[in-house]
């Protein structure tokens, strides 16, 4: 806005008289004075509205976004109670996993002390889906391989269950690869704040973000000392420098930050900065990792919670942000030291311990673990599953910043035992049929039979190794894996097929359709004839097993197999009746937990529940069954392969396992040898175990030379329960002459429904002498229906009767003959 | 001329002077603008969202997703496309007494919530007897506790201080883990499925509860109990002769 051209106030150049060069000037001056004036104020706007930008920018960064937070899956958390079947190294090996510290006497939460088979144990609160478990002071007795006692130390009530925290077993990390253990304002403790006030900031609650006081007073200190050793900026100043990057100290920044930080502390409560300090400070380098914030600094450098560390911890932490690698405890632990006490000092200069205190600190050692704060024990094949699972719920940049807890079921003893068996027998294995070490692999999983939690999952013999899970992805033929499906879908029909019913182990030969035929053969390359059925599944006659499979129908046993939990898609032709079936391990596993749990399928799962950072439920996997079959054929089968152990090819298992343990599985084995497998059951795990080679050549091992030597290997070393005696509704036993006359008969369960089709029945397994009685033509109710039997009395005297009846007409037309 | 004439000069030029107003006025609406982001972003947290996190309660919420489809697709056996199952409204036998009222209208939210995704009425066909059926189950009896070992006695009496007190999801965590120390024990699996049936599950708590039937053994009380649920969910699932059946054997019959 031009001012209106005075003619008269612009004399011509040079030919100006003298007083009005005087006018001039002070006009001048004025003019001067007014445009400074001016400018000034602009120049105080325009730096009001930088400082209102700069405003912006922080309230931009510091509100609406939160820390990308890695998830955390946890392994399944021990629990005691009396009874439960236990070792003292298995427990101690867990405390370990849990980062106890062993001493003579604990005295902080998680601690501990060993007295032979005794523990006490100080353990940590922690809160889990249903519930926090408080701290507890436990006294554990151990004796004869289960807690024999469990009481409470401090002299409260004993506790009937005792729950130890979940042991981290993995991180899933933010792409930027930053860590954190996100900690609250009053989770900070005030040791540690006292510590970094006097140290960092001693006016940080009373300064408005700048604190010209400690600026002066650093440069003072900083000249008389002749080096740098304290800086005047504040934890807010600090604070804003983290939001940049890199790392430039030019004066614009600084005063920038600067700004930055005023307008933060106008905005935010003191309160709100510190606990943004804490959790952003930088405090090391992990390989890739970067350690950010108290919390995950403490577990970093001290395997312990931030409310665990004492003094001279403290200290440390305080003292690495001045320079994490430069004074890095493990690479410089001289320096480390020094600035650690130099801390411990200024903290006692300005009150906030003792002379005493600090002494003592001083001479306390760095007391800096392993790399710590990261998950104990390497699982990837294990999180593989995890993380299929989590994908159909999750998205992966969830997964990786939402701070999501994941509470898996994975049983590291469990795991430990069968990472073990795989690494330990595979070179015997190797060495006894002239391979070059490497040349096998294998892969094992066990789960719980009832519930169908995944407990353990081996991918190969390098179970640290992260790359092809043989275990979920290795589809292979499974061989006479598949002959239990046969033999359930025939003893499915009890009034056609029971136990003993004579199988034709006899030549076949079909049409291949291609011109050829198809001729399988036995094992052992003969043919046995007429073999009891629970003969022909333990000892694996392949001849009987498809006379029988080819007399039921493929379809029924492909759809048998659906049914036990198979989804695979499945070529429904007379050769899947040996197994060339293709599954992974996994399906595998799960077609035998329908059989361990009695004909009631659960889905294998590796994940209870997942809960948000904060430890409210999203997601909770709960326990889920389906009666997939009926009990009463499941239990004749089950019998069946427990006959594959006691005579047929699994008879290893008799020496490897303690007697009272009874099993029941399955060897497999593939065309010439290709694949070596063994799947089964105890009362409470099943377990599954391929052993092959990864470029598919013959391995020259059977099922029973291969795989069931792992099998055998993790089931004596896990605990396990025996199978179960009590046979479901609707079985019964009886003995059976089996060729050699009554008084060598065997007793074997029978489903009731069938009993009309024994014919060598020798009377009631309990050899109770049984009156014969006019038989009435009683007509069994359709077989392998639904409703099954009645209230039980009026049940066993059904039973009985027709026992009786069936009884006294073989009676009589065996007299009769 | 003097230096201060000069300046005088210059600021009395005022193409100048609004050279100067204009670069100005510039800088300051410059302010204004938002700036262009130059670094990553910063992972910073919400203050505002950590004061705001509660320290968690104890949940007490229904569970998401339905337990009738918890698996993965990745698992090798997926639960067969069980038809949702309604959630009938007018049959929630149980009118919880909670301490917690949230938990009723939750409950309530969940039932019409249920409806609302199934859309279809509650139960089909006959109101005559479902409307007896459940009803005389929340009255009927729970089956005598066995005498179990301490451990799972102490999870089964707080499962089923939960259940009555309408906390489903807690109950059913609460036997599960008493489950995997005594994976047999028939009463478990009964519990189970009643906390299921009180939550709507009608197929999941029948096939609890013939679980818990394969290994009750001679327990009658217990097998009574469990057949009179799997009556009401064979009635739900609509197998009306098998649903007598299992009345018939429920009543001992």
């Amino acid at each position: 806005m031009a001012r209106p051209k005075n003619p008269s106030a612009r004399p011509a150049r040079g030919s100006r008289p003298a007083s009005d060069k005087g006018r001039e000037g002070r006009r001048g001056w004025r003019a001067l004075a007014r445009w400074l004036g001016l400018l000034g104020a602009a120049v105080g706007l325009g730096l009001l509205l930088y400082g209102v930008k700069l405003d912006g920018t922080v309230r931009a960064k510091f509100e609406g976004k939160r820390w990308a937070l890695p998830a955390r899956v946890y392994a399944r958390p021990l629990e005691l109670y009396v009874g439960r079947p236990l070792t003292p190294e298995s427990l101690e090996g867990e405390l370990e996993r849990l980062k106890y510290r062993k001493g003579k006497e604990p005295q902080r939460d998680g601690s501990f002390a060993r007295d032979g088979e005794r523990f006490l144990v100080r353990t940590r609160a922690f809160s889990f889906w249903d519930g926090t478990e408080p701290e507890r002071y436990l006294d554990i007795q151990i004796a004869g391989g289960h807690v024999e006692a469990l009481k409470d130390a401090g002299g409260g009530p004993d506790p009937a269950l005792a729950r130890l925290d979940a042991a981290l077993i993995a991180s899933i990390y933010p792409t930027h690869n930053e860590d954190r253990v996100l900690v609250r304002r009053e989770d900070i403790p005030d040791r540690l704040v006292k510590t970094l006030l006097a140290v960092e900031d001693r006016n940080f609650f009373s300064h408005q973000g700048v604190d010209p006081v400690a600026i002066t007073r650093a440069l003072v200190r900083n000249l008389q000392a002749g080096e740098v050793v304290e800086g005047g900026s504040t934890l807010t100043q600090q604070l804003v420098k983290n939001f940049y990057l890199n790392d430039e100290r030019t004066l614009a920044r600084k005063i920038n930050e600067a700004f930055m930080a005023l307008a933060l502390d106008l905005r935010y409560p003191k309160d709100e900065i510190l606990a943004a300090y804490a959790n952003e400070i930088f405090l090391g380098q992990d390989g890739n990792r970067a350690i950010h914030g108290f919390g995950l600094a403490s577990h970093f450098y001290f395997n312990r919670p931030l409310d665990e560390l004492g003094i001279p911890e403290t200290a440390l932490l305080v003292a690495l942000i001045k320079g994490p690698s430069y004074y890095d405890p493990r690479r410089h632990p001289q320096r480390a030291t020094e600035r650690r006490n130099l801390v411990i000092d200024t903290l006692q200069e300005q009150g906030g311990i003792t002379p005493e205190q600090a002494k003592a600190a001083k001479r306390a050692p760095l007391g800096v673990s392993d790399k710590g704060g990261r998950p104990v024990g390497v699982y990837p094949a294990f999180l593989q599953m995890v993380r299929r699972q989590l994908q159909r719920d999750y998205r992966e940049e969830d997964l990786r910043s939402e701070g999501l807890r994941i509470f898996t079921t994975l049983d590291p003893l469990v795991q430990t035992v069968a990472e073990q068996a795989v690494i330990e027998r595979l070179p015997e294995l190797e060495k006894s049929r002239g391979f070059d070490p490497g040349t096998l692999e294998g892969a094992a999983l066990v789960a719980s039979a009832a519930q169908g939690e995944l407990l353990a999952l081996v991918g190969g013999r390098d179970p640290e190794y992260a790359g092809f899970n043989r275990a979920l992805e290795a589809v292979r033929p499974i061989g006479s894996l598949i002959k239990p499906v046969i033999y359930l879908t025939a003893l499915a029909e009890p009034d056609k097929y029971s136990l003993v019913t004579r199988l034709r182990d006899s030549p076949v030969s079909l049409p291949a359709g291609d011109g050829t035929r198809w001729q399988p053969h036995n094992y052992d390359r003969k043919t046995h004839g007429p073999v009891p059925l629970y003969r022909a599944l333990a000892k694996s006659y392949n001849l009987a097993t498809v006379n029988l499979g080819l007399e039921l129908g493929v379809d029924r046993v492909a759809d048998m197999l659906a049914r036990l939990g198979a989804q695979r898609r499945i070529d429904a032709v007379p050769a899947m009746l040996l197994g060339s079936v293709s599954l992974t391990p996994v399906e595998v596993g799960q077609v035998y937990q329908t059989l361990a749990a009695g004909g009631f399928r659960a889905p294998l799962r590796a994940i209870r529940e997942v809960l948000d950072v904060s430890g409210r439920p999203l997601n909770r996997y709960p326990l889920a069954v389906e009666p997939a079959v009926d009990a009463a054929p499941v239990y004749l089968v089950t019998w069946a392969m427990q006959q594959v152990v006691q005579q047929g090819t699994a008879t290893w298992l008799k020496k490897r396992l303690p007697a009272t343990l009874t099993v029941a599985g399955k060897t497999g084995t593939t065309n010439e040898l290709r694949d070596s497998w063994f799947a089964g059951f105890s009362g409470d795990k099943v377990a599954v175990v391929w052993v092959g080679r990864d470029d598919n050549k013959p391995t020259r091992l059977t099922g029973g030379t291969g795989a069931l030597r792992i099998w055998g290997d993790i089931m004596a070393s896990v605990e396990n329960r025996p199978l179960p005696e009590l046979a479901p509704e609707g079985v019964t036993e009886v003995r059976v002459d089996l060729g050699g006359g009554c008084s060598q008969a065997m007793t074997i369960p029978v489903d009731v429904d069938g009993l009309r089709t024994l014919s060598a029945s020798c009377g009631r397994g309990r050899g109770q002498a049984v009156a014969a009685r006019t038989a009435q033509a009683d007509k069994p109710p359709a077989g392998g229906a639904t409703a099954r039997a009645v209230s039980p009395g009026a049940r066993e005297a059904e039973r009985k009767e027709k026992a009786r009846s069936v009884f006294g007409e073989l009676m009589r037309g065996f007299l009769g003959e | 001329m003097s230096s201060a004439s000069l300046c005088a000069d210059f600021w009395g030029n005022s193409g100048v002077k609004q050279a100067i107003l204009i670069l100005i006025a510039a800088f300051g609406l410059s302010a204004c603008a938002v700036q262009p982001r130059t670094e990553p972003p910063a992972p910073i947290e919400s203050s505002r969202a950590r004061i705001a996190a509660p320290v968690p309660p104890r949940p007490i919420l229904p569970e998401p997703p339905p337990p009738e489809e918890p698996e993965v697709e990745i698992y090798p056996y997926r639960a067969p496309g069980e038809a949702p199952e309604a959630v009938p409204v007018a049959e929630t036998p149980v009118q919880p007494e909670s301490p917690a009222p949230t938990m009723t209208s939750l409950q309530s939210e969940r039932a019409t919530a249920g409806l609302a995704e199934e859309g279809m009425a509650p139960l089909p066909s006959s109101p005559g007897a479902p409307a007896s059926g459940p009803r005389s189950l929340a009255s009927a009896p729970s089956p005598p506790a066995p005498t179990l070992p301490p451990a799972t006695g102490a999870l089964a009496q707080q499962a089923e201080q939960q259940r009555q007190s309408g906390d489903y999801v807690g109950a059913a965590a609460t036997l599960e883990r008493a489950l995997r120390i005594e994976p047999r024990e028939a009463y478990l699996w009964n519990r189970l499925a009643r906390v299921r049936m009180e939550q709507g599950l009608h197929s999941q708590a029948g096939n609890l509860a013939e679980r818990s039937n394969s290994l009750a053994g001679d327990e009658a009380p217990l097998k009574q109990d469990n057949w009179g649920m799997i009556a009401v969910s064979r009635r739900a699932g609509g197998d009306l002769e098998g649903a007598t059946e299992a009345e018939r054997k429920a009543s001992g019959g």
